[in-house]
């Protein structure tokens, strides 16, 4: 055996699997996940106390002062939820009348995360929830405050979700509800802001102004999921269009529980 | 020959936990350590290159399980650097010399994070390229250096005491 032929090997591999073989390898993962979650949890479950004890008592100020600022944010949130319930009414009745999928009435599957990205090449979560609770592939997932991303692969009691700064994340999205204003939002690896290409280049866009899914016809997200804000915006020159970049409103560093949205993109 | 694959396995079995579990909740300007690299490093010091890309390919394969990136994409870099630590080994590199195993840990994990994208590209994937490269170089060679001894000195526990040998033999033909 020569390192060639295990090299033709690895590439063969990576070619069937791109060609469409990934149902036996999704699998194959899945059941892997299914037999190491619990181990890697169990692990876990031994060393998380220590850490945390560890960082407690280093950044015992910090935390202390952050436990106050969310009590603070807490209760502003309460007083808007408040506002937000009849504005998320109307919204839902729209909604119902253009024959758009509203996110407000659809059903939700909260999973707690049990994992973050295994690799720097990609941007995941694993969900301690899977198949057996209604999770598909395609799925939605978010959080109270937007868009997280989108399930993946699934086992009987597992998902993992891409996260939309994946690489290879891609969601529609405007900042306006005019459908012919909605552009692609890509991730650019975990922790980076997303790159907005195609939005046509007479579209108004400010600093701060919230983008979130278009849910077009066929999409792969309901419509008005909050994806982000905009940081910078630049004119791309010869294609006639505008390039933004977004910062997600979700913090997909920490993220303890999240939604699976029980939508799927043909529904 | 069992007892040796049996260790081997505990060996990388360990390492993976440790990556899952710690090292991968350990982020330094937004990219974690990356240990598993050091695996086939290890195995073609101590092996070989044969044994190194032997090694490597199913340290890679199983790897990819784990992750969502195409599947096989590990098993490539993995297998490439078990041969080239493992030829370098053949010509003379010693895994006794604590600052080379230092250096070698180093250059094994940038050249992964640099291979990484850069052979998803020449098989028709882009997307690689996006992520923050320089970043995940300067921290995994880092973090990869300073792990590097305690890896060496795990695999060599896994290989045990008799060792697979670095007779011309056992090296691979490219």
């Amino acid at each position: 055996m020569t390192v060639g032929a295990l090299i033709l090997a690895s590439i063969t591999i990576i070619t069937v699997n791109a060609r469409g073989g990934t149902g036996a390898i999704g699998g194959v993962r899945g059941l892997v996940g299914e037999i190491t979650s619990p181990v890697f949890s169990a692990v876990d479950a031994v060393v998380s106390p220590v850490g945390n004890l560890l960082a407690g008592t280093i950044n015992y100020g910090r935390v202390q002062r952050e436990n106050e600022q969310l009590r603070a944010a807490l209760a502003r949130l309460e007083t808007q939820a408040a506002l937000n319930s009849t504005a998320a009414q109307q919204l839902a009745q729209l909604m119902a009348l253009e024959h758009l999928p509203y996110l407000g009435t659809l059903p939700l599957v909260t999973a707690q995360t049990i994992d973050v990205n295994r690799s720097n090449f990609e941007a995941t979560i694993t969900l301690n929830k899977g198949r057996s609770s209604g999770i598909l592939v395609g799925m939605p997932v978010v959080s109270s405050a937007g868009l997280v991303g989108a399930v993946v692969a699934v086992s009987n009691a597992t998902a993992t979700v891409r996260l939309i700064t994946d690489s290879s994340s891609s969601v529609s999205v405007d900042g306006s509800s005019n459908p012919a204003d909605a552009g692609i939002a890509q991730g650019q690896g975990p922790g980076k802001n997303l790159d907005v290409s195609f939005l046509p280049a007479g579209v108004s866009v400010q600093r701060g102004q919230l983008f979130s899914t278009s849910g077009l016809q066929g999409g792969l997200f309901p419509g008005g999921i909050p994806v982000g804000t905009v940081t910078s915006r630049s004119s791309v020159a010869g294609s006639g269009s505008v390039g933004v970049t977004l910062q997600p409103v979700v913090d997909l560093s920490n993220l303890a529980y999240v939604d699976v949205v029980q939508w799927e993109a043909t529904s | 020959m069992r007892i040796r694959a049996l260790r081997l396995t505990l060996v990388v079995a360990a390492v993976f936990t440790l990556q899952v579990v710690v090292l991968g909740r350990l982020h330094i300007v937004g990219v974690h350590p990356d240990l598993v690299w050091l695996l086939p490093m290890a195995t073609g010091l101590l092996g070989g290159s044969m044994y190194g890309a032997v090694t490597g390919f199913a340290i890679g394969l199983s790897w990819d399980l784990f992750v969502t990136t195409p599947f096989g994409l590990s098993a490539l870099v993995a297998c490439l650097i078990g041969a080239i630590v493992g030829r370098a080994a053949e010509r003379g590199l010693d895994a006794r010399m604590t600052p080379a195993v230092i250096g070698v840990g180093a250059l094994c994990g940038a050249g992964a994070s640099v291979a990484y994208p850069l052979l998803s590209l020449l098989l028709g994937t882009s997307q690689y390229l996006r992520v923050p490269i320089v970043d995940i170089v300067v921290v995994v060679a880092a973090f990869d250096s300073i792990a590097a001894p305690a890896v060496v000195a795990m695999v060599r526990w896994g290989i045990g005491p008799e060792g697979v040998g670095l007779s011309s033999k056992a090296s691979a033909t490219w």
